[in-house]
C-alpha cells in the first residue's frame, strides 16, 4: 500500500509540471463596460469627432508611425517603436517616464489614456508562428489591463501584405495573417475588449495588400492607406464610457 | 548744389560698400524657395513614394522650433519601409542655422539607429546621407544615389 502510494506521488511529481503547462493562464478581464456593445466586435457608427481621440494612444511599429507623421486623426497620441512587438512591449524596458525606462504597460499606466489601440503583431508573425505571437500579446494583455482596468482597449488586426513581402519574410504570408486576426478576435473576446477588423480594408480581388495602399516592400503602407485606416477608426468608435471611471 | 555734387560722387561708393558687405553676410545669398528646391532634388532620381508634411509636423519630426524656420520643406517615405528623405531649411538668421544643422544630424542619426537593425539593406541610404548647409539654407538628402542628390543640390545653388 505504502509503494502504491509512493508511486501515485511520484506520478504527481513527475506530470505536475506537464500539466501546469497546458493550463492556460486566466484571460485579463477588461472592466470597461458599454452597454449594447457585445464585445469583441466594433459595429459601424456615425462619424464621431476629433475630440473622442483626445486623450487616447494608438502603440504600434513603424507601421504606426505614419498616423503621427501624416496627422490623419489630430487628437491621437501615437506610441511607436520600429521594430515592436507584442512580446518586446512588454519584455523590454524602452518606454520612458520622468527619465526612467519601463515596459509599455508601466508607461499607458503612467498616461492613464481614454482609451489604448493596440496595433502590433506584425513584428511576430513575420518570423513566427501566428500561434506563438498571440501567446506573447496574450501576456502583454494580462499585464496591461490590470494597470487600466476600466480603459476601453481596442485590438487592431494586420494589414494583408503583397507576395513581394516573402522576399523578406519567406512565411510572412496572408494565410498566417489571416491566422493570426482571427486569434487576435478570440483574445479580444477573452479579454472583454474590442477587436477592429481593417484587414479588408486594403485587400483587392485576389486577397492580397492592394498596390493602392501597399509600399514597395509589400509590408508597410503608403500615405493613402491612412486615410482610410483613419476614416474607419472615426466610423467605428465604441461610446465613450469614460465619464462613469474619472 | 556744390554738396549736392558731392554727395551724388559718394553714392557709387557707398553702393559699392552695401553690396561688398553683403557678400560677406549670408543673407545675401538668396535662398531658393524650399519647395521648389525640394521638387529639384526630388527629380535627381527615383525615390520611393514620398509624402511632404506641412511644416509645423516638420518641425515636431526634426524636434526643432518653428520660430527658428524662414521656410521649410519636408518629404518622406511615410511608410517608412525606407528611410528615404528630402528635407529643406531655411533658418531666420545664422544662429537658427546651426541649430537646423545640428537637428538634421540628429534626425539622420536616429534613422542610422533605427536602421541598423530593423532594416540594414537601407542603411547606406543614410550612412551617405546628403546634408549641406549655403547661406542661411539647410538641405539633408537620404537618397538611393547620393552623388546624383550633390550633383543637383550643386546645380541648383549655382
Amino acid at each position: 500500500m505504502g509503494r502504491i502510494a509512493l508511486c501515485a506521488l511520484l506520478c504527481l511529481a513527475l506530470c505536475a509540471p506537464a500539466l501546469a503547462e497546458e493550463t492556460p493562464a486566466p484571460h485579463a478581464l477588461s472592466g470597461f463596460v458599454a452597454e449594447g456593445y457585445p464585445v469583441p466586435d466594433v459595429p459601424e457608427c456615425d462619424r464621431v469627432d476629433d475630440g473622442y481621440f483626445a486623450g487616447a494612444v494608438l502603440v504600434g511599429d513603424s507601421t504606426a508611425a505614419s498616423f503621427e507623421l501624416l496627422g490623419v486623426v489630430p487628437e491621437l497620441t501615437t506610441i511607436w517603436e520600429t521594430g515592436l512587438s507584442p512580446r518586446t512591449a512588454e519584455s523590454d524596458h524602452i518606454f520612458e517616464v520622468d527619465n526612467r525606462y519601463v515596459t509599455l504597460s508601466e508607461k499607458l499606466e503612467s498616461m492613464q489614456p481614454t482609451k489604448v489601440y493596440l496595433w502590433l503583431g506584425s513584428n511576430g508573425v513575420d518570423t513566427k508562428a501566428a500561434k506563438l505571437v498571440l501567446e506573447d500579446y496574450d501576456r502583454l494583455l494580462n499585464a496591461l489591463i490590470p494597470r487600466l482596468p476600466h480603459t476601453l482597449i481596442y485590438l487592431v488586426s494586420l494589414t494583408p501584405v503583397k507576395l513581394v513581402a516573402q522576399e523578406q519574410y519567406a512565411n510572412y504570408t496572408n494565410e498566417r495573417v489571416d491566422e493570426f486576426n482571427e486569434g487576435l478576435r478570440a483574445l479580444a473576446a477573452a479579454h472583454n475588449v474590442y477587436y477592429l477588423h481593417v484587414n479588408h480594408l486594403l485587400r483587392n480581388e485576389k486577397g492580397l495588400l492592394d498596390g493602392e495602399y501597399g509600399a514597395g516592400d509589400g509590408i508597410h503602407l503608403r500615405a493613402s492607406a491612412y486615410d482610410l485606416l483613419s476614416a474607419y477608426l472615426y466610423t467605428h468608435a465604441i461610446p465613450d464610457g469614460q465619464e462613469e471611471y474619472p | 548744389m556744390k554738396c549736392a555734387i558731392r554727395y551724388a560722387a559718394l553714392l557709387p561708393l557707398l553702393c559699392a560698400l552695401c553690396l561688398a558687405l553683403c557678400a560677406c553676410s549670408p543673407q545675401a545669398e538668396t535662398a531658393p524657395d524650399c519647395a521648389g528646391l525640394a521638387e529639384t532634388l526630388a527629380a535627381s532620381q527615383t525615390f520611393a513614394e514620398l509624402t511632404a508634411i506641412p511644416q509645423a509636423r516638420a518641425a515636431v519630426q526634426l524636434d526643432i522650433d518653428e520660430a527658428l524656420l524662414a521656410d521649410a520643406a519636408m518629404s518622406l517615405d511615410a511608410s517608412r519601409a525606407t528611410p528615404e528623405a528630402i528635407v529643406v531649411l531655411t533658418a531666420v538668421d545664422e544662429d537658427a542655422l546651426e541649430t537646423l544643422r545640428e537637428a538634421l544630424e540628429a534626425y539622420r542619426a536616429a534613422l542610422e539607429e533605427e536602421y541598423r537593425d530593423y532594416r540594414p539593406d537601407e542603411l547606406p541610404k543614410v550612412e551617405n546621407a546628403l546634408l549641406r548647409t549655403r547661406g542661411l539654407q539647410a538641405v539633408l538628402v537620404i537618397a538611393p544615389d547620393a552623388e546624383a542628390a550633390a550633383a543637383a543640390l550643386d546645380e541648383a545653388w549655382k
